[in-house]
């Protein structure tokens, strides 16, 4: 039987895991099963990831914390979208380009409306995103995605949050305590084997032995346990994606009122892309950029550039990163999840996504006993081997698509040898059609349909429906539904308020559950 | 521009007050606040159920006048159709401005453009020697345990809510053989209600809140009563 599991780190990995298993494995009133959380006291989290997805809502839910409490506890503020500046053209040529990859995913399956956006004039069509959805407008407004009066964790559109990393991960630990986790702070320092190569117990600095039967490792970077110990291979993924380094700042805002973004703002540079993240009092704006194509202090002053003249009395932390996964995450009795498992640059906020759905995925097949042990571990490495594939696929076209050739980076990230297979293929059949369900394996992956078309369209990607056009007779509907969307939109900018409006008013009224 | 002022003697020491409701403020609404201390008198002519206020999500208890927006079925020709008034329409043009930091601070307002107002008849607000009067003072009474009663409805509520007893509901009623229905309110779960823990239940009685339970959900039944004054 596994009775004893212990997670090493408490990081947002470390203790989404703790969440999931405290639900899954029902701790608080399962007197068979013990898990416990142990992090070091000396080794800090990396105290990035602020940019989450809508799934997190799910996940909020499902632990049981309310979304008021989050709000208030995590600085938390609404994400509808990520606004990609100037990852199209050359900014010399047209400063200032931008389109959205929205949250908000409009409802192709009765009637497709996609053919006939791209059968529109080029010169005259309107952003594809701001065409099929009203959310595209409300984020250039700065609105929120939801009313006061709406209840928890609903809205009237799709949306997901900004968060303080440091704050969020204690929301997480106290959730988790709740649900009957254990913890103690001690550094591991040593790993004690089976001759199988199984974990048997690991030694810590000033607590003992730590026995268990099966252990996590979310020890971040460094993989303790299935890199440094047990000697899994890393990935890399640096032919494919080339952003090995993060300077990240924290950008207070000039007085309180200054409004929120309802959207990540990723503005391309010529050897990497800055993110810009409002929290209720602060930003958190980061440089990720390519080594190789910069060096760190042309990539700090690229970053003080874009922060202005504020940048000057802030200081900044360099963050490297290895990008890439390792070549399995699930080995003998140990179980990657987070960093220890991988990482790829945060463009689309994958990080929190991947982790909290393999710890999801690891508590639904955490198995009975030891024997099980492998046929769990076989299932588990392959889905999560996927997932990691996709994501790269996904950020990868990001950079594919672009026209710029301002600089080495932007030209070698065009280049078709950097490209992955996979992603070559697909993108060779949407040139004659568009993207359907099913392109995509199966609706657990990470980035499906929608978040495709936002991409391929929002970066002008062309499919030549000369052939087929005869297929799309129905001009006349599809003419009315772009007129519902953008009606949709105006009666919704009517009705809803600015994002910091309603920030403050859950932080003195909260939300209804109902 | 707002009409409603702090009432002072300087600006106001002629002022009278004719006693009576102003109705016509609530002509076009739909629905009134009300006190929990109402419940037992009103739940048998008016139904009684939560709403969200707009502003702040929170929820309010309020009875239905009519049954769509605007649409105000008690009130007719400036009479009150039904019998017992709810409290909230007796104070104008007078009413209290409370100081969220310290709730024991509060100043007396007045709605400048009230029909109540006069120069000629009614009761004078202020003496001669510019003190408050014994009408005046009164009235303030009034209002403060208006106000006292308020607090103690916002802490009702707040307890049907923090047991999750409320639920978005409609409230279906016949009118010409259709079927038809009030959205947008909230109400006791009365499933909910009997699940309660023991402990709970038992808290709820002995603070009285049972009771103004079970007149909201008896009140219910008095929708029939406004849909025959549609007809
Ligand atoms: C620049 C950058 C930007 C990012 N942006 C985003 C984003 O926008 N959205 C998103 O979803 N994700 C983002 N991520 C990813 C995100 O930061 C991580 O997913 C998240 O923080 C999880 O980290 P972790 O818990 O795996 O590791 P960490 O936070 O590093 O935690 C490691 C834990 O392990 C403990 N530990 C390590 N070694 C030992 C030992 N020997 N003994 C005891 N304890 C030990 C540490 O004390 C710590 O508690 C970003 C990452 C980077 C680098």
């Amino acid at each position: 039987m596994i009775k004893k599991i212990i997670i090493l780190g408490g990081g947002a990995a470390g203790w989404l895991t703790a969440n999931h298993l405290a639900i899954s494995l029902d701790l608080k009133c399962n007197p068979d099963v013990e898990v416990t959380l142990i992090e070091s006291p000396k080794i800090p989290t990396v105290g990035v990831g602020e940019g989450t997805v809508p799934m997190m809502r799910e996940t909020l839910e499902y632990f049981g914390i309310r979304e008021t409490d989050f709000f208030r506890k995590c600085d938390a503020t609404f994400k509808q979208s990520i606004k990609f500046v100037e990852w199209l053209d050359n900014p010399n040529t047209s400063p200032g380009q931008f389109y959205h990859h929205l949250f908000d995913y409009p409802s192709i399956n009765e009637f497709n409306i996609v053919p006939y956006w791209l059968m529109k004039d080029v010169p005259d069509r309107e952003r594809f995103a701001g065409s099929i959805s009203p959310q595209e407008s409300i984020c250039e407004q700065g609105l929120a995605p939801k009313s006061i009066t709406h209840p928890e964790y609903k809205g009237y559109l799709e949306y997901a949050y900004h968060l303080d990393a440091f704050k969020f991960s204690e929301l997480l630990a106290q959730n988790a305590k709740r649900l009957g986790v254990k913890y103690f702070q001690a550094e591991i320092v040593d790993v004690n084997q089976a001759v199988d190569g199984t974990i048997e117990s690991i030694s810590t600095d000033s607590k003992g032995k730590a026995l268990a039967d099966l252990f996590i490792d979310c020890s971040g970077f460094s993989s303790f346990l299935l890199g440094k110990h047990l000697g899994v291979k890393f990935v890399d993924k640096d032919d494919v994606l080339f952003v090995d380094n993060a300077i990240a700042m924290q950008v207070p805002y000039l007085d309180e009122s200054s409004p929120i973004a309802s959207n990540t703002i990723a503005t391309a540079k010529s050897a990497g892309w800055i993110w810009d993240i409002g929290l209720t009092s602060r930003r958190g704006v980061g440089h990720v950029y390519s080594s190789n194509h910069t060096s760190h202090d042309e990539a700090e002053k690229v970053l003080r550039e874009y922060v202005g003249k504020q940048a000057d009395q802030l200081s900044c932390r360099r963050i490297p990163m290895r990008v890439g996964h390792r070549e399995v995450f699930w080995y003998k009795n140990c179980v990657a999840i987070g960093l220890a498992q991988g990482f790829v640059e945060p463009l689309e906020a994958t990080g929190l996504l991947l982790f909290d759905a393999t710890a999801r995925m690891l508590a639904e097949l955490m198995p009975a006993n030891k024997m099980q042990i492998e046929s769990s571990a076989k299932l588990f490495n392959q889905r999560a081997l996927r997932s990691w594939e996709k994501v790269i696929d996904f950020i990868k076209l990001h950079y594919f698509l672009s026209n710029r050739d301002d600089s080495q980076f932007w030209i070698d990230n065009r280049a078709e040898s950097s490209a992955t297979q996979s992603l070559l293929d697909k993108l060779a059949m949407w040139k004659s059609r568009p993207p359907s369900t099913y392109d995509f394996y199966s609706r657990f992956e990470t980035f499906n349909l929608d978040n495709y078309l936002y991409v391929l369209y929002g970066m002008n990607f062309e499919t030549d429906l000369s052939d087929t056009k005869g297929r799309f007779q129905k001009q006349k509907l599809a003419q009315e539904i772009f007129r519902d969307i953008s009606g949709r939109g105006e009666y919704l900018a009517s009705q809803l308020e600015f994002n910091r409006e309603l920030i403050n008013k859950i932080h003195q009224f909260g939300m209804q559950k109902c | 521009m707002t009409t409603i002022v702090q009432l002072n003697k300087e600006q106001h020491q002629n002022l009278r007050l004719v006693e009576k409701p102003e109705l016509s403020l609530v002509q076009d609404k739909n629905m009134v606040p009300v006190l929990a201390q109402e419940i037992p008198q009103l739940a048998t002519e008016l139904p009684l159920v939560f709403v969200k206020n707009a502003q702040t999500g929170e929820f309010t208890l309020v009875a239905m006048l009519g049954l769509q927006e605007r649409q105000n079925l008690m009130i007719q020709d400036d009479k009150w159709l039904g019998g017992t008034l709810p409290s909230c329409l007796t104070h104008s043009p007078l009413g209290l401005s409370i100081n969220a930091a310290d709730k024991t601070q509060f100043a007396v307002t007045i709605n400048t453009i009230s029909e109540n107002i006069s120069e000629s008849e009614g009761h004078s607000l202020f003496s001669e020697d510019g003190t408050e009067s014994d009408y005046l003072k009164k009235r303030i009474e009034v209002l403060k345990n208006y106000y006292q009663c308020g607090e103690s409805t916002y802490q009702f509520t707040k307890l049907i809510v923090d047991l999750e007893l409320l639920e978005q509901q409609t409230l279906s009623y016949e009118l010409k053989g259709q079927k038809q229905s009030v959205s947008g309110i909230y109400l006791v779960n009365e499933k909910k209600l009997n699940d309660l823990e023991n402990e709970k239940f038992i808290e709820l009685r002995n603070n009285g809140a049972l009771s103004a339970i079970y007149g909201h959900l008896v009140s219910l039944k008095t929708i029939d009563k406004l849909v025959k004054r549609l007809k």
